[in-house]
C-alpha cells in the first residue's frame, strides 16, 4: 500500500525521542509518527506480515540499530536529549548534570559502559563543558570551536565565512579533553621572576602577563620563561598502533618514528568569547612590546590601538633589545638572551637575527623590531619539529628545522624599559594560525580517525 | 510586633491533603513556599496560610520538613565536587548522612521534592548521594545498584569498551 511506503520514507522525520521498549523485538508496537504523516487513516490493528516487517525495521531504526555515532549527530542542545529509550534515573534530565558534577571524570567515563542510557548520560555536554572551563581556567559563557568536527569548515575553504559552533552541538568535549596535555600548556610567565624584594620584574596586578623590567637596561641581559613547557606531543605507541617492524629496523628509523607527533588540544581565543580547541600540531605564543612612556590602561585599550604610537627607537644602534624564543630545561635566565647557548633559540629585536648556541647571530632572519611590535614564536610538529616566528601578524618562515628533542619553554629576553605583554592564547593572536592549522589538518584527522571513537567526525 | 512573623506557623498541604504545621521561618527554606508567602502579603494576620504542594507525598514532605528543621539548627556543610568519598558520612555531618540513608525510591522522591520546592541544600545532598552510589563502582555493580539492564548489542559494547580503554590510557 502506498501509504505504508510513504510512512517508512518519513520515518527519519520522527524526533529521536521514542519511548519504545527495546529488548529484542518487543511485542509489536508502532512508532509514534506525527499525525500528518498518518493520514490518510490506516488500519493498524492487524497489518499483514510484510508490512509488519517494514514497521519493525522502522521501529528498530528509531530505537537501537543506529550506530552510537549516528545518535551523536542528533545532539543539538545543552539538554541531554535522551535518545536512549529510558532515562537512566527516574528524574528529569535537567537534574542529571548536578548528579554528575559530584563525580570525577574517570567515573563519568565508566558510566558509558553501563547501558545505552548511561552512555548518553556520560556524554552530558554540560558536565564536560564545566570540566573544560575548570581545567583550562576559562571564563564562563564561552563557545568552543573544533574544526575537525565541522564539515562546513572544509567546504567553505580559505577566506570563507567561519562557522562558530555553540557548545554541545558538534564540539565533543568529552573526547577532546582526552587530548589535552597532562602537564598544562603554558599560560603565564613563571611567578618566580616577580617574587622577593629584589625581583627584577614586576607585573600588572590585573593582568599577570603584562610585565615590566624594573632594573637598568644595557648592563646585562636577562630572560623570563613560563613555568610549564609547550606540550612535546611525542606519539605514545599504543597497543593498537604498535608498528609491526622488527626492532633493528625501528632503531634505524628511530628519528623518523620519534618525529611522529600526536595532536593535542589546548584552547586559544579566536575572537572574544570563542575558543578554538581543534586538535593541533603546533604551539604558539606572542608578545607585544608596549610604549613604556604612555599611560597604559591595560584593561581597556586593546593592543592594536596602541600600536599607532609605534616609534623606531630600536634599530641596529639601540642598546635596548627584546628577544623572543624558546629554551630547554636548565637554561640560565640570569645572564643570557635566548639563543646564546645550546639550551635556547631566539629571534632578536635589535638586529633581526636568529640565534642558537652562540652569541653571534646565525643569520639575519627578519626585520628588527621594538616598541609597538607584536612578535610571535611557534613550534610546528609537522612535518618536522621546527621553530618559526611572526612579526605583526606576518609569517617569517622556518627559523630552525628539526630541533632537538626536549621540552621547550616560551622565553622572552628583556633588555628594555618597555612593558611587554605575553599572550599564550587567552586573547586573540595577531597572527592568524588558521593557515598553519590547515597545513596539519590532514595529519591531525588521519590520527584522529585511527582512534577508537564512536563519535563520527 | 517585631519577631512576630518568624513565630507564626503556616500549613503545608501534601498530595494526600494532609496538613503539616511548620514555622514560617523553616518553611521559607523552600524558595517555592517563600515566593508564595511573599506574594500573599496582605493576607489577614489571624488567618493561617495554607500552601498546597500537590506534587509531594506526605511521607516525603515529612522528611523534607525534618531536613529544614535540622538545617535551621545545624546548617549542612558544602559538599565537595567531586566527592571525596563514596561514603556519605565522610562527606557531610552525620545527621545528614543518616538522613539520606533511605531506599532508592524515597531518595529519588526526595530529589523531585527538593527540585519542586526549590530547596538547594536538600537537592545538593540527595544528588550527591546518588553520585556516591556510583562512585568507585564497576559498570556491573552500577547495573546491580540501580537495577539496570545492559542493553548494548555486543558490537556496541565492544565499541564503547574500546573507546573507554583509549580514554583511560590518555
Amino acid at each position: 500500500m502506498a501509504s505504508y511506503d510513504s510512512t517508512s520514507d518519513y520515518a527519519w522525520l520522527v524526533p529521536p525521542l521514542p519511548t519504545l521498549p527495546k529488548s529484542p523485538l518487543p511485542p509489536f508496537s508502532f512508532p509514534k509518527l506525527p499525525s500528518l504523516i498518518l493520514s490518510p487513516p490506516i488500519h493498524f490493528s492487524s497489518p499483514p506480515q510484510s508490512q509488519c516487517k517494514r514497521y519493525n525495521s522502522a521501529n528498530s531504526f528509531l530505537t537501537r540499530k543506529r550506530p552510537l555515532g549516528f545518535r551523536n549527530l542528533h545532539r543539538s542542545s545543552l539538554n541531554l536529549s535522551p535518545y536512549a529509550s529510558s532515562p537512566p534515573f527516574p528524574l528529569p534530565s535537567d537534574l542529571l548534570p548536578l548528579i554528575l558534577s559530584y563525580l570525577p571524570p574517570s567515573t563519568v567515563r565508566t558510566l558509558s559502559l553501563v547501558s545505552l542510557s548511561f552512555h548518553d548520560l556520560s556524554s552530558s555536554p554540560i558536565y564536560w563543558y564545566n570540566l573544560s572551563l575548570e581545567k583550562w581556567e576559562l571564563p564562563r559563557n564561552i563557545c568552543f570551536v573544533d574544526k575537525t568536527s565541522l564539515d562546513s569548515f572544509k567546504k567553505l575553504g580559505d577566506g570563507g565565512e567561519k562557522k562558530i559552533t555553540k557548545l554541545g552541538s558538534t564540539v565533543d568535549l568529552k573526547y577532546l579533553l582526552t587530548l589535552s596535555p597532562q602537564t598544562l600548556h603554558p599560560h603565564s610567565i613563571s611567578s618566580q621572576f616577580f617574587r622577593g624584594s629584589n625581583a627584577k620584574f614586576s607585573r600588572s596586578p590585573t593582568d599577570k602577563n603584562l610585565i615590566h623590567f624594573k632594573g637598568t637596561t644595557g648592563i646585562g641581559d636577562r630572560c623570563v620563561t613560563t613555568s610549564t613547557p609547550f606540550p612535546s606531543s611525542i606519539k605514545k605507541l599504543r597497543n593498537n598502533t604498535l608498528k609491526p617492524l622488527p626492532k633493528i629496523i625501528r632503531a634505524l628509523f628511530r628519528n623518523y618514528i620519534e618525529e611522529e607527533r600526536e595532536p593535542f588540544v589546548y584552547p586559544y581565543c579566536v575572537q572574544k568569547g570563542v575558543y578554538d580547541i581543534s586538535p593541533r600540531l603546533f604551539c604558539y605564543f606572542e608578545i607585544s612590546i608596549l610604549p613604556s612612556s604612555s599611560n597604559i590602561n591595560e584593561n581597556q585599550v586593546p593592543i592594536e590601538e596602541r600600536e599607532g604610537e609605534r616609534f623606531n627607537s630600536v634599530n641596529g644602534e639601540s642598546d635596548e633589545c627584546v628577544a623572543v624564543g624558546l629554551s630547554y630545561e636548565g637554561f640560565d635566565c640570569e645572564s643570557k638572551m635566548p639563543g646564546w647557548d645550546e639550551r635556547s633559540y631566539g629571534y632578536h629585536g635589535d638586529d633581526g637575527g636568529v640565534f642558537y648556541a652562540n652569541g653571534d647571530m646565525i643569520r639575519r632572519y627578519g626585520p628588527s623590531f621594538g616598541t609597538g611590535d607584536t612578535i610571535g614564536c611557534g613550534v610546528t610538529f609537522h612535518p618536522h619539529r621546527s621553530i618559526f616566528f611572526t612579526l605583526n601578524g606576518e609569517y617569517l618562515g622556518v627559523a630552525f628545522e628539526r630541533v632537538e628533542e626536549g621540552s621547550l619553554y616560551p622565553t622572552i629576553g628583556i633588555d628594555t624599559k618597555a612593558k611587554i605583554r605575553a599572550n599564550f592564547g587567552d586573547k586573540q593572536w595577531r597572527f592568524d594560525v588558521d593557515k598553519l592549522w590547515e597545513e596539519g589538518r590532514g595529519v591531525v584527522e588521519e590520527d584522529l580517525r585511527k582512534r577508537p571513537r564512536s563519535y563520527s567526525m | 510586633m517585631a519577631g512576630m512573623t518568624d513565630e507564626r506557623n503556616l500549613t503545608l498541604l501534601s498530595q494526600e491533603g494532609d496538613s503539616f504545621q511548620v514555622p514560617v521561618s523553616i518553611a521559607r527554606m523552600s524558595e517555592l513556599v517563600k515566593t508564595m508567602v511573599d506574594d500573599d502579603d496582605d493576607a489577614d494576620d489571624d488567618e493561617q496560610q495554607e500552601v498546597p504542594l500537590p506534587n509531594v507525598k506526605s511521607s516525603v514532605l515529612s522528611k523534607v520538613i525534618d531536613f529544614a528543621k535540622h538545617h535551621a539548627t545545624e546548617p549542612m556543610s558544602e559538599i565537595d565536587k567531586p566527592l571525596k568519598s563514596a561514603n556519605m558520612s565522610e562527606v557531610v555531618q552525620s545527621w545528614y548522612s543518616e538522613f539520606v540513608d533511605v531506599d532508592q525510591e524515597l531518595l529519588f522522591e526526595l530529589i523531585l521534592a527538593a527540585n519542586y520546592m526549590d530547596i538547594k541544600p536538600l537537592l545538593d545532598l540527595t544528588c550527591a548521594t546518588v553520585a556516591s552510589m556510583i562512585k568507585g563502582k564497576t559498570p556491573e555493580e552500577i547495573r546491580k545498584t540501580f537495577n539496570i539492564v545492559n542493553d548494548f548489542t555486543p558490537e556496541e559494547e565492544a565499541q564503547v569498551r574500546e573507546e573507554n580503554k583509549w580514554c583511560e590510557e590518555a
